[in-house]
C-alpha cells in the first residue's frame, strides 16, 4: 500500500516538474521576465489561453508570447484562465470589477460589451483610420462607444449558415418550402434526420432562429431600449418564423429531440454519425468536423451555404465573437497590453494566426484578401458572402429575458401546447411584465 | 441452513443489480475515454470501444492541470474534514451529553446556515472576502466548506454519541475520566463508524462543491478538480466530450483510493480498540 | 465561526432581496416591487410545482433506496459475505461526480440521436424510442431519475452509518423472541434510525432545493420551462440576467420553503419520542 502511495507521488511530481520546466520565458503561469517592470494580469477562456486543452492551439499561442515577451523585456503579464460558463464567467468579471480587482486585459463576449463599455479604458490612440476602417462593419460598430471612443478589440467573428450534404442534395435550398421539400426527398432515400437546428434553452437557439426573423424586415427591440417584436408587422413576421419551426416538425423533416440541443455543437455527433441531411451550424464547425471526420471526408460530403428564408431573395444570419478589453488607466501598462493584444490576436499576423488554428473568422478584412489560407479557401469565400448579411444581437439589458422567453416559447410550439399565436402572445407578456418591472 | 444459503445469494444477486444499476453509467463513461471521437457517435452505439486507447489521457495529463487540480481538491477536502472534526466533535459531545439554556434552538438553528442557496451566498461572500483578503486562497475555501459542513456533521455525530448508553460514561467517571478524556479515549473509539460516515461525507462534499470556487477563486493553479474539469465542458469551442470523461474518470481514481484507505484505517482502528480494551 | 462565514452573507442576501440591485449598475434603490412581481408571475407558481415534484420525488426515492442498499449492505456484513465494500464504493462513486459532469453523461446516455445508448437498446427491444429529454412531460421525469442515481449514494452512507450503530443485542434479542426479519426491519431497524432518517429526509430536501448544476447540464431547464427548478431560475436570473434583487427574492422564498419543511419534519419525525 505504502509503496503504491509513493510511486503515485512521485510520479505526480514528475509530471508537475514535466509541465512547469519548458521554457523559462513563457509559461502557462506567466510571460515575460520576473524582473520586469510592468506586471499585467490576463483573463482568458481556457480555449483562448495558454492553459489549452488543445495543443496546436497552445502553440500558437506560445509563439506569439515568446515573440512579444523577447521584444517587450520590460513586460510580465500574469494569465488568467476565466471558465468556460459564459454568462457565470461575464457575471464573475463584473464582481471582480466592484471589488476593484477586475483583471488588466480580460476577454469579452462580444454581446456583453455594451455592459462592460463604461467599465474600460479608452484605446483610440493605438489604431489608426485606416487600421479601423478596415474592420468587418458590425466589429467596428460594436467596439465604438456611444462617444465614439474604442472601447474593445473585436477580435474573432463567427457566423451562422446551412450545412448541407453535398452528395445527397444537388442544389441547396433557398427558402423554407425549398428546405421541406428537399429534406423530405433526402430522408425518404436514406436513413437519417432531415434538418437539424438548436432549439433547447441556451443561446444558441436564438441566434440560430432569430436571423428568419430579421431577414424579413423584423425588429426586436426600439432605440430606445423598449420591446416591439409584437408591433405591428414585427409581430407577422414573428409568428412565421413560429409557424415555419411548426411546419417543420409537423412535416417530419426536424425531430422534436431539437429541443434538448443546446449548442451548435450538440448536432456534430449526428454529423459525425452520418445522420444528418442538413443543419443550422456556425463557422468554426467546419474545423472541429474537419478534425474529427478526416478532412477529406468531410469536404466530399459537406457543403455550407446562406441560411434558408421565407423567400429566395432574403438573406440574414447572426454574427457574435469575442473582444479583449483593457481596464487598466495606467499608460505604461495599456500601452504594454495594446501590444500584447496585438502581438497574440488583434495585429494582423497575430490575427490571422489565432483564427486559423481556433477555426474562427478575423475582423480585418484585409485579412480575407491578403493571406492565401483565407484568399484561396473556398469556404472562406462563402463564408465571407453569408457574413455580409450579418445581425448582431441587440446591447439592451431586457435582451437576455427577450432571449430566455424565445427559446421557451420555440419550445412550446415545436412541442404542441401553443399555438405560433400563442407563443408569441405569451412570449410577448412575459417579456414586457420583464420590462416594466425594470423601468 | 439451506436456507440461509439462499439468502445469501440473493443477497448476492441484490448486489449485482445495484452494481450494475449505478455502475452501468459511469463504465459506459470509462468506454468514452478510450474511444475516438468517431467512434463515440458511430450507429450503432459499442459499449467496448474497438481499440483501448489511453490517448485522451495522455492528452489530458500532457495538456492540462489535471494534477494540479486534483492536488488542491485534495488539500481542501483533506483541510476540510480536519476543520470540520475539530469543531464538530466537541460540539457534538456538548449537545449530546450536557444540558444548556437554547439547547434545541440551537441545534436546529445550525441548520438554516444550510437552507440558503450557496449560489447566492457566493455573492456576498465575494465581497466580504475581497473585504478581508480571503479571496484566491484556498484558506478561504477551506472556511466556507468547513461552515458549510458543521450543521450537518454536529447532527450527525450528536446522533452517534446519543446511541451509546449513558452508562458507559458512568463507568468512566468512576474510572476518574475527565470529560476530555472520556471524549477521547472511550466515546470516539466506540463512535468511529459515525466519524468514518461524516470524513466520507465532507471529503465527498467538498470535492465535488463547484459553485464556490468558481466564484471566489481566479488563480488557475488554485482550482480544484471539479472546477478544473468544467474547462472542458466549454461552450461548444471544440468537441470534448472525450475529454471531458477522461477527466470525470481520472478525477474518481483519487476518492476511490481515499475510501479504501480509509476503510483500512477505520478497520484497523477498530481492531486495536478492540485488542486494548 | 459559522456565524461569522455565514450570518453575514445571508444577511446580505435579505438586504438584496429588498432592492432592485443588478450586477451591471451601481445604483439601487429598496422597495418590495421584486417580491410582488415575483409572486404574481404565474411562471413562478408553475416553476414551484416543478420544483416540489422533484425535490419530493427525489427525497423519497433517495431515501427507499438508500435503506434498502444500506440494508442489504448491512445484512450481508454480519453474514460476512464477500464483495459488500465493493457494492458501497460502486454506489459512492456516482457521487463523487461534479453535478455538471453528470448532467452531460446522463445527457449523452438517454439521447435520443444515434448515439444514445439507452435508447439503442429500447429501440432493439420495442422498436421505438422514448424522448426522455425533449418530451415536456418526460424531462422532469428523466432529471429526477438522474437526481436520485446521483444522491442515492448520500442517503445511503448516512442510513448505513445509522445501521452500524445499532446494537447487535436488540436483533438477538428479537431473534430469541422468534421475530421474522421484516418484523426485526420494521420494529427495530426503522425506530432506532429514526433521527438518522430524519436528518437525512431535511438534508435531502435542502441539497435538492439548492441543486441547479447537474440539471444545467443535463437539460439546460427545457424543453420550455418544463425542468426549470427555482435554483436554476436564481443561477439563470442572477448569472445571466444579471439581476441580483430578483435572485435574491427567490433565494429567499427558497430560504422559507426550506425552513418550514424542516419544521414541519421535525415534528413528524423527532417530537413524537
Amino acid at each position: 500500500m505504502r509503496k503504491i502511495l509513493i510511486i503515485t507521488l512521485s510520479l505526480m511530481l514528475m509530471f508537475s516538474f514535466g509541465v512547469y520546466a519548458q521554457d523559462n520565458l513563457v509559461t502557462s503561469e506567466q510571460i515575460g521576465d520576473n524582473e520586469a517592470s510592468i506586471e499585467l494580469s490576463w483573463a482568458a477562456l481556457p480555449y483562448y489561453s495558454l492553459s489549452n486543452p488543445y495543443e496546436d492551439r497552445e502553440n500558437v499561442l506560445k509563439d506569439s508570447a515568446l515573440r512579444f515577451a523577447k521584444r517587450n523585456p520590460d513586460v510580465k503579464i500574469n494569465p488568467q484562465v476565466l471558465t468556460g460558463d459564459i454568462s457565470g464567467q461575464m457575471l464573475k468579471l463584473l464582481q471582480q470589477e466592484s471589488a476593484g480587482n477586475i483583471p488588466d486585459v480580460a476577454q469579452i463576449d462580444s454581446f456583453y460589451l455594451p455592459i462592460f463599455k463604461d467599465k474600460l479604458e479608452p484605446l483610440n490612440e493605438f489604431l489608426t483610420e485606416k487600421e479601423i476602417n478596415d474592420l468587418v462593419p458590425f466589429a467596428k460598430e460594436g467596439m465604438l462607444d456611444n462617444d465614439g471612443n474604442v472601447k474593445a478589440l473585436w477580435f474573432t467573428t463567427d457566423v451562422r449558415m446551412l450545412y448541407y450534404r453535398k452528395d445527397l442534395i444537388d442544389t441547396p435550398p433557398n427558402n423554407w418550402d425549398e428546405l421541406i421539400e428537399v429534406a423530405k426527398e433526402v430522408t425518404a432515400d436514406n436513413n437519417m434526420e432531415g434538418f437539424l437546428f438548436s432549439a433547447g434553452r441556451g443561446e444558441a437557439t436564438t441566434i440560430c432562429n432569430l436571423p428568419y426573423f430579421w431577414a424579413q424586415g423584423g425588429k426586436l427591440i426600439n432605440e430606445n431600449g423598449k420591446p416591439v417584436f409584437n408591433e405591428g408587422e414585427n409581430r407577422e413576421y414573428m409568428i412565421n418564423v413560429f409557424e415555419y419551426i411548426k411546419r417543420l416538425v409537423d412535416s417530419g423533416v426536424t425531430p422534436r429531440r431539437v429541443t434538448n440541443i443546446t449548442l451548435e455543437a450538440d448536432i456534430n455527433g449526428d454529423v459525425i454519425g452520418n445522420n444528418v441531411a442538413m443543419f443550422i451550424g456556425g463557422n468554426w464547425q467546419i474545423n472541429q468536423l474537419a478534425e474529427n471526420m478526416g478532412r477529406e471526408e468531410f469536404n466530399k460530403k459537406w457543403d455550407i451555404a446562406p441560411i434558408p428564408q421565407i423567400s429566395s431573395d432574403l438573406e440574414a444570419t447572426a454574427v457574435g465573437g469575442w473582444t479583449w478589453g483593457i481596464t487598466t488607466e495606467d499608460p505604461d501598462k495599456k500601452a504594454a497590453a495594446m501590444r500584447f493584444l496585438d502581438e497574440m490576436y488583434f495585429g494582423k499576423e497575430g490575427m490571422k494566426e489565432w483564427t486559423k488554428v481556433g477555426g474562427y473568422l478575423p475582423t480585418r478584412n484585409s485579412i480575407y484578401n491578403e493571406y492565401t489560407y483565407y484568399s484561396d479557401n473556398p469556404w472562406m469565400d462563402k463564408i465571407q458572402s453569408i457574413m455580409e448579411n450579418g445581425h448582431v444581437r441587440p446591447g439592451y439589458p431586457i435582451y437576455t429575458n427577450l432571449s430566455t422567453e424565445f427559446q421557451v416559447a420555440l419550445a412550446d410550439v415545436i412541442d404542441g401546447n401553443k399555438t405560433p399565436e400563442e407563443a408569441v402572445d405569451s412570449m410577448w407578456n412575459n417579456v414586457m411584465a420583464e420590462y416594466e418591472e425594470m423601468n | 441452513m439451506v436456507r440461509d444459503k439462499l439468502k445469501d445469494y440473493i443477497l448476492y444477486l441484490s448486489y449485482a443489480v445495484i452494481s450494475m444499476l449505478f455502475l452501468f453509467p459511469l463504465l459506459w463513461t470509462l468506454s468514452i475515454s478510450l474511444k475516438e471521437i468517431s467512434e463515440i457517435f458511430s450507429y450503432p452505439p459499442k459499449l467496448l470501444p474497438e481499440t483501448f486507447k489511453l490517448d485522451n489521457y495522455v492528452q489530458i495529463i500532457n495538456n492540462s492541470k489535471i494534477l494540479t487540480f486534483i492536488y488542491n481538491s485534495i488539500k481542501i477536502s483533506f483541510f476540510t474534514v480536519v476543520g470540520t472534526l475539530a469543531v464538530t466533535i466537541p460540539g457534538a459531545f456538548a449537545f449530546s451529553r450536557f444540558r444548556f439554556k437554547f439547547k434545541k434552538p440551537i441545534l436546529f438553528g445550525l441548520l438554516i446556515f444550510q437552507m440558503m442557496s450557496p449560489l447566492i451566498i457566493a455573492i456576498p461572500l465575494y465581497n466580504y472576502f475581497n473585504m478581508i483578503g480571503l479571496l484566491d486562497t484556498h484558506l478561504g475555501i477551506i472556511f466556507v466548506y468547513v461552515a458549510i459542513q458543521i450543521p450537518f456533521t454536529t447532527w450527525l455525530l450528536k446522533g452517534s454519541i446519543d446511541s451509546v448508553p449513558a452508562s458507559i460514561d458512568d463507568a468512566a467517571r468512576i474510572d476518574g475520566c475527565s470529560n476530555f478524556q472520556l471524549l477521547t479515549r472511550v466515546l470516539i473509539p466506540i463512535i468511529l463508524p459515525g466519524i468514518s460516515t461524516a470524513i466520507i461525507f465532507n471529503a465527498i462534499q467538498s470535492w465535488a462543491q463547484f459553485i464556490i470556487p468558481f466564484i471566489l477563486l481566479d488563480n488557475l493553479n488554485l482550482f480544484p478538480v471539479s472546477l478544473g474539469i468544467y474547462n472542458y465542458q466549454a461552450s461548444g469551442e471544440a468537441i470534448t466530450i472525450h475529454l471531458t470523461a477522461a477527466a470525470s474518470i481520472f478525477a474518481t481514481i483519487p476518492t476511490i483510493i481515499m475510501f479504501i484507505l480509509l476503510q483500512r484505517f477505520i478497520v484497523s482502528a477498530l481492531t486495536a480498540g478492540a485488542v486494548k480494551g | 465561526m459559522l456565524i461569522l462565514f455565514y450570518l453575514f452573507p445571508i444577511v446580505e442576501v435579505f438586504r438584496y432581496s429588498l432592492t432592485d440591485i443588478r450586477l451591471d449598475k451601481e445604483i439601487y434603490s429598496y422597495g418590495i416591487s421584486a417580491y410582488q412581481y415575483v409572486l404574481s408571475n404565474p411562471n413562478f407558481w408553475e416553476m414551484l410545482k416543478i420544483t416540489i415534484i422533484f425535490v419530493f420525488a427525489s427525497m423519497f426515492l433517495q431515501l427507499f433506496f438508500g435503506l434498502i442498499i444500506a440494508t442489504l449492505i448491512d445484512e450481508g456484513e454480519r453474514r460476512n459475505l464477500k464483495g459488500t465494500l465493493v457494492v458501497r464504493l460502486i454506489v459512492l462513486m456516482a457521487w463523487v461526480i461534479p453535478g455538471v459532469i453528470i448532467g452531460v453523461i446522463w445527457n449523452l446516455f438517454l439521447s435520443e440521436a444515434n448515439y444514445g445508448i439507452l435508447n439503442y437498446f429500447i429501440q432493439l427491444l420495442f422498436n421505438t424510442k422514448i424522448s426522455f429529454l425533449s418530451s415536456q412531460d418526460l424531462a422532469l421525469y428523466s432529471v429526477i431519475i438522474a437526481n436520485v442515481w446521483r444522491g442515492t449514494a448520500f442517503s445511503m452512507i448516512i442510513l448505513y452509518g445509522g445501521l452500524k450503530q445499532i446494537s447487535e443485542e436488540l436483533y438477538e434479542a428479537a431473534s430469541i423472541d422468534g421475530a421474522s426479519t421484516l418484523d426485526k426491519f420494521f420494529k427495530i431497524t426503522i425506530p432506532q434510525l429514526k433521527p438518522v432518517i430524519f436528518i437525512n429526509m431535511v438534508l435531502i430536501t435542502i441539497y435538492t432545493f439548492n441543486t441547479f448544476d447537474m440539471i444545467m447540464a443535463l437539460t439546460g431547464g427545457g424543453p420550455g420551462r418544463s425542468t426549470e427548478v427555482i435554483s436554476l431560475n436564481i443561477y439563470n436570473t442572477v448569472f445571466g440576467h444579471l439581476e441580483l434583487g430578483r435572485g435574491s427574492v427567490l433565494a429567499v422564498i427558497l430560504f422559507f420553503i426550506n425552513l418550514s419543511i424542516t419544521l414541519f419534519y421535525y415534528n413528524f419525525v423527532i417530537s413524537e419520542e
